[in-house]
C-alpha cells in the first residue's frame, strides 16, 4: 500500500460524517473500517466464548482470538507470541508488572527509576508499590531547554539498589523519544529490568522488542487505530513464567484440585495465566486488524508522515513564536508527532474550547503528565495538538492560522 | 436565579472553570436562566460569550468588571 493521507482518510467512516480536523491521537485514534468490520463481524457471525465450547462457533471465537495474539506478537517482533498478553490498556499493563512482578522483587531500600516525563500511568503503579514494599522511587530529570532526557543524570541514578527502571519510549506531553537501546544497556551492567510504556511510541514507529532488549513493554490498542478497552503487556517467557497470576478466576488456571477438604490450583499456561475471566474477544481481533491494517502501510512509512507533519507544523508555529510557546524537542529526529504548546496569555484550555470553536479537536490540561508540567513551570497546563496517519498538511495550516486568529483575538 | 461561582479552582486539570462550566452547562434545564462568574484570568469575557453560544446558551447580559467576568444567560 503506498502511502497517501487523503486515500487513508477514505477508510475512515467518521471523517464523511463529522466534519473535525482530529489533532487528539495522543489521546486515542479514529478508528478504520476494517477495524470497525472485525468487531461488528465477531458479534454478528461467530460470539461465542473462548476456550470452553466444543462447538463450531466457540472454535472460530477461540482460533481468531489466539491468532489475535499471533499478529500482536508480530507487530513487536516478538519472538513467541505467548509473550503476548492481552489486558485492558497500558494502565493494566503497568499495574500487572506493578502488583505481581513488583511485589514479588522490591524490598526495602530498593530503589525503582522513572523519569519527570513519565505519565501518571507508569508513575501511580510504582509509588502504590513502593510504598507497600519500603522501596523508594527515583527521577529522572529532563532538560528544559529542549525536553531531552538528561542521560548523565540518569546513568548517575544507576546504584546497586536499582531493581527497576519504568520509562517511556517517547512523551505523551513533549513528543520527546527515549534511546531505549542506551537505557537497556546502561541498566542490564547493574542487572536492573526494563519497562518500557509504549503507549505514544508502538503506534507510531517501529518497534521491536527484540531490538530494544527491554524486559516488560506495554502499550493500548485504542491509540493505534483498535477498540478501546484492549491493550498488550509483552515480556519474555522467562520472565513471565517466574510472576505470579495478577487476577484470579477462569481460564487461567489448568485445574483447580479438591484435596483434603481445600483447593489447589495449577497456573494455565502462557499467555491465558494472565488472562482471567472471559476476555475482551472481540477487542482483541479488532486490535489484529488494526494491527495487520498498520503492518500494510509500514510503520516506517507511519513514522516517515508524522516527521514530515511534526516539521511543517514547527516550522509554521516559529511564525506565531511571540504569540505561542511550543514545548519539547526542536529536531524531529528526537519527537513523534506530539506538539504541546501555550498560546501566550491564554489558559490552555480556553484555548482548546476555542480550537473546538472552529472544529480543531485537541486535549488541554496536564495530560495524566502533571508532575512533568510543574517540573517544566506550566502550572495550568498545556494544549496539545498530537497527529495520525490520516492528518494532512493542509490541516496544519488551517490550525495554525486558526491558532494565530484566536491569540490576536483573545489575548 | 441560580449562581454558577467559578471563582475558586482546585490543583487537578478537571478544575479549571472551563472544563467545570463545560460539565455543568448540561445540567441547565430548558428555560433556565443562570449567572455565572469566573475571573477573566481564566476565561476572558469573549471567550466566554463564544463558549456559551456554542453551548446554545443565549446571553442576556455580561459584565466585564474589574478581574472579573459576570453572565446572565438562558437556555431557550
Amino acid at each position: 500500500m503506498g502511502f497517501d493521507p487523503e486515500c487513508i482518510r477514505k477508510d475512515f467512516p467518521i471523517f464523511d460524517k463529522v466534519d473535525v480536523i482530529y489533532f487528539d491521537n495522543a489521546a486515542t485514534t479514529q478508528k478504520p473500517k476494517v477495524v470497525i468490520d472485525a468487531v461488528k463481524e465477531f458479534y454478528e457471525e461467530y460470539n461465542a466464548n473462548i476456550h470452553r465450547g466444543l462447538h463450531d462457533l466457540s472454535q472460530r471465537a477461540s482460533e481468531a482470538y489466539e491468532k489475535a495474539h499471533e499478529v500482536l506478537a508480530k507487530f513487536i517482533d516478538a519472538k513467541d507470541w505467548r509473550e503476548v498478553i492481552f489486558v485492558r490498556n497500558t494502565t493494566e499493563a503497568i499495574n500487572l508488572v506493578a502488583y505481581t512482578w513488583g511485589l514479588k522483587n522490591l524490598r526495602k531500600g530498593d530503589e525503582v527509576i522513572v523519569t519527570v516525563m513519565e505519565h501518571h500511568s507508569n508513575l501511580i503503579p510504582w509509588y502504590i508499590v513502593c510504598k507497600k514494599t519500603g522501596a523508594r522511587m527515583k527521577f529522572v530529570r529532563i532538560r528544559k531547554e529542549d525536553g531531552l532526557l538528561d542521560y548523565g543524570h540518569f546513568e548517575k541514578s544507576l546504584t546497586d539498589r536499582v531493581r527497576l527502571v519504568a520509562i517511556t519510549m517517547m512523551s505523551n506531553v513533549l513528543g520527546t523519544i527515549n534511546d531505549i537501546k542506551r537505557i537497556v544497556e546502561a541498566s542490564r551492567k547493574i542487572g536492573a529490568l526494563v519497562l518500557v510504556d509504549g503507549a505514544q511510541a508502538v503506534p507510531h514507529m517501529p518497534v521491536s522488542v527484540r531490538e530494544l532488549g527491554a524486559d516488560f513493554l506495554a502499550f493500548s490498542g485504542h491509540k493505534m487505530l483498535g477498540p478501546t478497552g484492549i491493550g498488550v503487556l509483552w515480556s519474555r517467557i522467562d520472565i513471565l513464567e517466574e510472576m505470579e497470576p495478577f487476577q484470579g478466576g477462569g481460564d487461567m488456571i489448568r485445574s483447580v484440585r479438591w484435596i483434603d477438604n481445600y483447593i489447589e490450583p495449577k497456573w494455565n499456561e502462557l499467555p491465558w495465566k494472565f488472562e482471567a475471566g472471559t476476555p475482551n474477544i472481540a477487542g482483541g481481533i479488532g486490535l489484529s486488524r488494526a494491527a495487520e491494517y498498520l503492518m500494510k502501510i509500514g510503520m516506517n512509512n507511519v513514522r516517515k508522515h508524522e516527521k514530515k507533519l511534526t516539521a511543517y507544523a514547527l516550522k509554521r508555529l516559529q511564525e506565531l513564536e511571540e504569540k505561542v510557546e511550543v514545548y519539547g524537542p526542536r529536531r524531529v529526529e528526537n519527537r513523534g508527532g506530539i506538539i504541546s504548546f501555550n498560546v501566550r496569555g491564554l489558559n490552555p484550555h480556553v484555548t482548546a474550547m476555542l480550537l473546538n470553536h472552529y472544529k480543531i479537536a485537541v486535549r488541554s490540561g496536564f495530560h495524566c503528565a502533571q508532575p512533568l508540567h510543574e517540573f517544566l513551570g506550566l502550572k495550568e497546563g498545556s494544549t496539545r495538538a498530537s497527529f495520525y496517519i490520516y492528518n494532512t498538511v493542509e490541516e496544519i495550516d488551517t490550525f495554525v492560522e486558526t491558532l494565530a486568529r484566536i491569540a490576536k483575538e483573545y489575548t | 436565579m441560580r449562581t454558577i461561582d467559578l471563582r475558586k479552582k482546585g490543583e487537578g486539570c478537571t478544575d479549571h472553570p472551563v472544563v467545570r462550566l463545560s460539565k455543568l452547562l448540561s445540567s441547565i434545564e430548558r428555560g433556565e436562566s443562570v449567572k455565572i462568574i469566573v475571573f477573566k484570568e481564566d476565561i476572558p469575557a469573549k471567550a466566554l460569550q463564544l463558549f456559551l453560544k456554542s453551548r446554545g446558551f443565549r446571553v442576556l447580559d455580561l459584565k466585564d468588571r474589574e478581574g472579573e467576568v459576570e453572565a446572565q444567560v438562558l437556555k431557550p
